[in-house]
């Protein structure tokens, strides 16, 4: 109750005064549009999931997973389509399909099927139920469907990269922002200048030279050529040393004169205190890395180092379209990140917010 | 023991030199104050004691042994930071413990000595607690006592008492003078403020424009100031100056003919000073004795007159524009528009060459 109650005390807030005026409602506007323009994709993306392989195929619009009825008659080896006849006087009658023949079709009521009859097919309108494929969910992620996909493995892998990648860049960039930030020494400007700007550097202009590099260094068709080549971003580095910048000068000769090496002063006391940007740095790159598809399409070519992104890709082939597949996969896929950002993005908010030194 | 040498210290930052060759000498358990008006290098000098800034030119020693090329963390000092730098995401405990962490003391020695200062500075129902959950006073304890724990060869303090208000400013340059005395250690303090500095000190360092004006004991620099810097600094409200021309020599004292009124006499060595030479007579709000205008040495007419009670001050003026402040105990039924007559004492007066600033020396008695 009172859960909800704060939410919506959140969601009708209004600019000073009690009521709505002109400035709420076009603040409240822009964020239903910004809303509207982020979920609608995903929504879709959703509802389409759950449609069967041949809903997919035919390009059904509709947001609902509709599935043409069939039934099972005696006298016919497999299951009939069920359709609608609409009569001269307008009354419609279930029948089912039994072939097609011209321009007519041949049909049985499904209580006499020893009693096939032909109809103009343009009278026959087709059965439908909502029927949601849950399947498209569990065939890949159980192993059981006919596709190569192996979403235990895939799933590791991006975990695997995802994390250790994550964890490596803001050692790294934090350690680089800490020298940036805290310590005095010649060309340290031109340093934060060269590192900001490899940003100007297209990631694919280098895309053949890194590969050659990772190729040299044993680590194609491993996960460590996805997870090393990246480590240090200058997004990082600029990002943790501007918020470094910040923290106190005072606090770090505090712990000099405490008799703590420069690595403890980086570790116990500039690590902690750098949380907020690291959380934002987090999760930009746990982003980055779980949706990263380039760089290890390039690297992995064997699918047991396939990450989820390259799988999902694996199941559009010249031969198969496995579109029903793909989307439910892919909405598996949004789940981590999703979870991810609403655990940490409240360190972004208390990082806005600042804690104050003194 | 721990003894604290300066020679001919220097420092530079670029082609900025900000300290001018200083030399001094710290004894074992002597509590120094380095005293003087913002910008003068105080604590520019703290900071190169602690290993903080490095030193341009000279040598420190610590007991006789050079540390100048010895870091921070090694020269066993312990500093008090005037926006104390308690570290923020560590509980009072931590804060303490951890300078005792880093030199990988036992875990019990640590405890006994972190619960040992938090009795001596009363914060032990404090140690839960983080830094921002603490009041302006309880940070400034807790700051000492992270350099209390680690019973360092000296305490250097940075102005630590700059961010308190006035009644807790007391309080603490109480504690920490009882402090000194009870542990008995080296210990080196910045200050703008004469006030802490006369009291605590027992021995004050004057700084002024990366020089050392003097250095000796408080009353010997009340009483007996090297040259006018150090007089007008030294003493609340500054001591008077008039300018006048020497009149007269004799052995033992120097007579000064000011621009108007009886020529007065100071009692100091005429060494260095000629009969013609421009000099500045210079004498404490709180050495003179009123009189009737044609008693006094000189005339003055009073513009404000502040009444405190257990105390008086007089705001005077000179016929020509000069001002003259008066200390009086008690009170006064002198008021405005009054004019009054001033004698000074040639035994508590100064005398300060008006181009050198040089004063007079005066005999120790």
């Amino acid at each position: 109750m009172s859960g909800f109650s704060t939410i919506w005390t959140f969601l009708s807030r209004t600019r000073g005064r009690n009521r709505l005026d002109w400035a709420d409602i076009l603040s409240y506007g822009y964020l239903l549009v910004g809303v509207l323009i982020i979920l609608t994709p995903v929504f879709w993306m959703f509802m389409s999931s759950l449609k069967s392989e041949g809903a997919l195929l035919a390009s059904d619009p509709r947001l609902l997973p509709y599935d043409h009825m069939k039934v099972e008659l005696e006298g016919f080896r497999k299951p009939l389509s069920l359709f609608f006849l609409t009569k001269d006087d307008g009354t419609k009658e279930e029948v089912a399909f039994v072939r097609a023949k011209g321009l007519n079709a041949v049909v049985v009521k499904p209580d006499k099927p020893s009693e096939p009859f032909e109809v103009k097919r343009s009278l026959l309108t087709p059965k439908e139920t909502v029927n949601p494929h849950w399947e498209n969910y569990t065939d890949p992620t159980l192993g059981t469907s006919l596709s190569i996909f192996n979403f235990p493995r895939y799933f590791f892998n991006s975990v695997f990269v995802t994390s250790i990648a994550t964890a490596l860049t803001l050692l790294i960039n934090a350690m680089a922002a800490f020298a940036l930030s805290k310590y005095r020494f010649r060309g340290q400007k031109a340093a934060i200048l060269i590192i900001i700007a490899t940003l100007l550097i297209p990631p694919t202009v280098i895309l053949v030279p890194l590969f050659i590099v990772v190729k040299y260094f044993g680590m194609f068709n491993s996960l460590w050529g996805v997870i090393i080549p990246g480590a240090a971003t200058p997004t990082g580095v600029f990002l943790l040393r501007q918020y470094m910048l910040t923290l106190p000068d005072e606090l770090l000769e505090a712990a000099r004169m405490d008799a703590a090496s420069e690595w403890k002063i980086f570790w116990r006391i500039v690590f902690p205190l750098a949380l907020p940007a690291i959380a934002v740095l987090a999760i930009l790159s746990v982003i980055w890395r779980w949706n990263d598809f380039l760089w290890p399409l390039i690297v992995l070519t064997e699918s047991e180092v396939f990450t989820l992104q390259i799988g999902l890709s694996t199941f559009k082939g010249e031969l198969n379209d496995n579109t029903h597949y793909l989307l439910a996969m892919t909405v598996l896929t949004l789940l981590p990140v999703t979870a991810v950002f609403a655990f940490l993005q409240k360190y972004i908010t208390t990082g806005i917010a600042g804690t104050g030194m003194k | 023991m721990a003894t604290l040498e300066l020679l001919d210290v220097y420092k530079s930052y670029g082609d900025v030199e900000v300290i001018h060759g200083i030399d001094m000498s710290v004894d074992h358990g002597e509590f120094v104050v380095f005293v003087g008006p913002s910008g003068c290098g105080k604590s520019t000098l703290l900071r190169m004691i602690a290993g903080l800034e490095n030193i341009t030119g000279g040598e420190i020693r610590i007991d006789g042994d050079r540390i100048n090329e010895i870091p921070a963390a090694q020269r066993g000092l312990a500093m008090v930071f005037q926006s104390y730098a308690l570290y923020p995401h560590m509980s009072v405990q931590q804060n303490l413990s951890f300078g005792l962490e880093n030199l990988r003391m036992p875990k019990d020695e640590i405890k006994q000595r972190v619960s040992r200062a938090a009795r001596m500075l009363q914060i032990e129902q404090l140690l839960e607690r983080r830094p921002g959950a603490l009041s302006g006073g309880q940070r400034q304890r807790v700051a000492i006592g992270r350099a209390v724990v680690r019973e360092p060869k000296i305490f250097l303090f940075d102005e630590p008492l700059s961010n308190l208000d006035a009644e807790l400013r007391v309080k603490m340059r109480v504690e920490i003078a009882s402090l000194h005395q009870r542990i008995s250690n080296t210990m080196i303090y910045v200050t703008h403020d004469q006030i802490e500095a006369m009291t605590m000190a027992d021995k004050i360092a004057v700084l002024n424009d990366g020089r050392m004006e003097q250095f000796g004991r408080p009353l010997d620099i009340y009483n007996r100031p090297v040259n006018r810097f150090v007089a007008g600094f030294i003493g609340s409200p500054r001591m008077n100056f008039l300018p006048g021309v020497i009149k007269e020599i004799q052995p033992d004292h120097l007579v000064i003919q000011l621009k108007e009124g009886q020529p007065v006499s100071v009692s100091a060595s005429p060494d260095g000073f000629q009969i013609g030479d421009k000099v500045d007579f210079g004498f404490r709000p709180e050495h003179i004795s009123i009189t009737s205008p044609e008693n006094g040495d000189f005339k003055a007419s009073v513009t404000a007159v502040e009444q405190l009670g257990g105390e008086s001050y007089l705001y005077c003026n000179l016929s020509e524009s000069e001002q003259v402040t008066i200390h009086m105990q008690g009170q006064t039924e002198i008021s405005r528009n009054d004019t009054i007559g001033i004698k000074t004492d040639e035994k508590q007066t100064h005398v300060f060459h008006s181009k050198t600033g040089l004063a007079g020396l005066k005999s120790q008695e």
